[in-house]
């Protein structure tokens, strides 16, 4: 980048005396600002020049302000971020909240829900009918070109829709791209999930990315049934997004499927323990308690038996 | 007489109430009857309602995992396509995972289920 840019994880509040509280929502850091610091950062986008910017800052007022944003924390001056080691993020896209981006997110989320499940549940079915059949012609190339096609559109396409499921709900989506974490590949989607408030559209937009796998299955089988499967591609693809989806929907913390679960309970925050009875929920009568102390029993052995079962899986599929 | 009955008799009642869910879906394990599976979630819907108090979606998750488990293990052989490998090993791994993320999609379908019936509920 020629020049540099603002955080896109930043959030900007007016204040009752005119200067603004700006919080990065990725790091925590957060400070106050004036109106003319603001503009001024708002408009740093990597391509313009801040001297050109026009505001009542002196050069020197510049200088010294991108100095201290740099020190905070709210600039960055390439595209890859490297969190710790191995882990890095490459920043691939910044939406900007339009209207046609609105109306599109709209419409993408708005067919996504009514389709995947008749797609997955035809593709189901003609796998059920034909799966004799389905195999036919398997071939290596065809696995691996399979592999990699649906590694790539699975991941991507999953990213998008809870990006567009977030659009739709009206939350800010800050940024997408793919990255490394400790040296394995996947792609992220930054959103402004402290804000989301209604529980029900915290689900809608976990469970977004979820509904894409699925209806990629359903779309390979289908086409694997209907014109055979391109030498295992197309089932190759659907196997690979299955794998992608349903191991996502285990209650595996920091997985999409519990913290749609631990929003369908109704906990408030999505900590490792979501039931732990609070000072109110000691209150409660015995009866309330006892349940919610199964319900901890259960959360916490579906967390150590899940991960195990899931990397043995892994380990010997390696194998 | 029924009155008097239930409520003398209130705290064996609704222990039968809450297990018997969870009792239906084992039996039509081992007994084989289909129809005592949608019989088992009518049941946990029932016990859900009258025992809910404002948390159906925690109640549901209790005796839901329970109730599921039976269920599961009866489909399983239908799925027997994506986990059955001639390694013993294998296959156990496979059968513990298909089985899991099978549970943890009727857990959520459930869930979902529950919450779109009773809006208004307690947080935690």
């Amino acid at each position: 980048m020629q020049y540099p840019m603002a955080a896109t994880t930043l959030l900007y509040r007016k204040q009752p005396d005119g200067k603004y509280r700006v919080k990065d929502v990725y790091t925590g850091n957060s400070c106050t600002m004036t109106l003319s610091l603001v503009r001024l950062l708002r408009r740093l986008d990597g391509k313009t020049d801040p001297y050109s910017v026009p505001t009542d800052l002196t050069q020197e007022d510049i200088d010294t302000s991108l100095q201290d944003l740099a020190e905070i924390g709210f600039l960055r001056t390439s595209r890859v971020f490297e969190k710790f080691i191995g882990t890095f993020i490459y920043t691939l896209w910044i939406p900007k909240m339009t209207k046609k981006l609105r109306i599109a997110a709209r419409y993408y989320d708005r067919i996504l829900k009514c389709i995947w499940l008749p797609v997955l549940a035809l593709g189901v079915w003609l796998f059920f009918c034909k799966k004799d059949d389905m195999f036919d012609g398997y071939s290596t190339l065809g696995f691996i070109t399979g592999w990699i096609a649906a590694m790539t559109a699975g991941i991507f396409l999953h990213e998008l829709s809870h990006a567009m499921a977030a659009v739709a709900c009206g939350v800010r989506v800050f940024e997408g791209g793919v990255l490394i974490e400790c040296f394995m590949p996947g792609a992220y989607v930054m959103l402004d999930e402290e804000h989301i408030r209604c529980p029900r559209d915290k689900v809608h937009i976990y469970a977004a990315g979820i509904q894409m796998n699925y209806l990629l299955t359903g779309l390979g089988l289908v086409i694997t049934g209907t014109f055979g499967s391109l030498g295992g591609f197309w089932i190759t693809f659907s196997m690979i997004n299955l794998l992608l989806a349903a191991p996502n929907a285990l209650f595996i913390y920091g997985l999409d499927g519990y913290k749609i679960l631990v929003n369908l309970l109704g906990k408030k925050d999505e900590g490792l323990f979501p039931l732990l009875p609070r000072s109110t929920a000691r209150k409660t009568d015995r009866r309330t308690r006892a349940v919610s102390m199964t319900a901890n029993i259960m959360i916490l052995i579906w967390q150590i038996a899940l991960p195990i079962i899931l990397i043995c899986n892994v380990a010997v599929f390696f194998q | 007489m029924w009155r008097c009955f239930f409520n003398e008799n209130k705290k064996t009642v609704r222990a039968l109430l809450v297990a018997a869910p969870i009792v239906c879906a084992w039996i039509s394990l081992v007994c084989y009857p289909r129809w005592l599976i949608p019989l088992a979630i009518a049941l946990l819907f029932a016990a859900v309602m009258l025992y809910g108090d404002r948390r159906e979606n925690l109640w549901m998750f209790v005796l839901s995992v329970p109730a599921l488990i039976p269920v599961c293990i009866r489909a399983m052989p239908y799925l027997e396509y994506v986990w059955s490998y001639d390694n013993f090993f294998v296959n156990m791994l496979m059968y513990a995972f298909v089985f899991f993320t099978l549970m943890s999609i009727l857990v959520l379908i459930l869930q979902y289920v529950t919450r779109l019936i009773w809006k208004k509920q307690r947080t935690w």
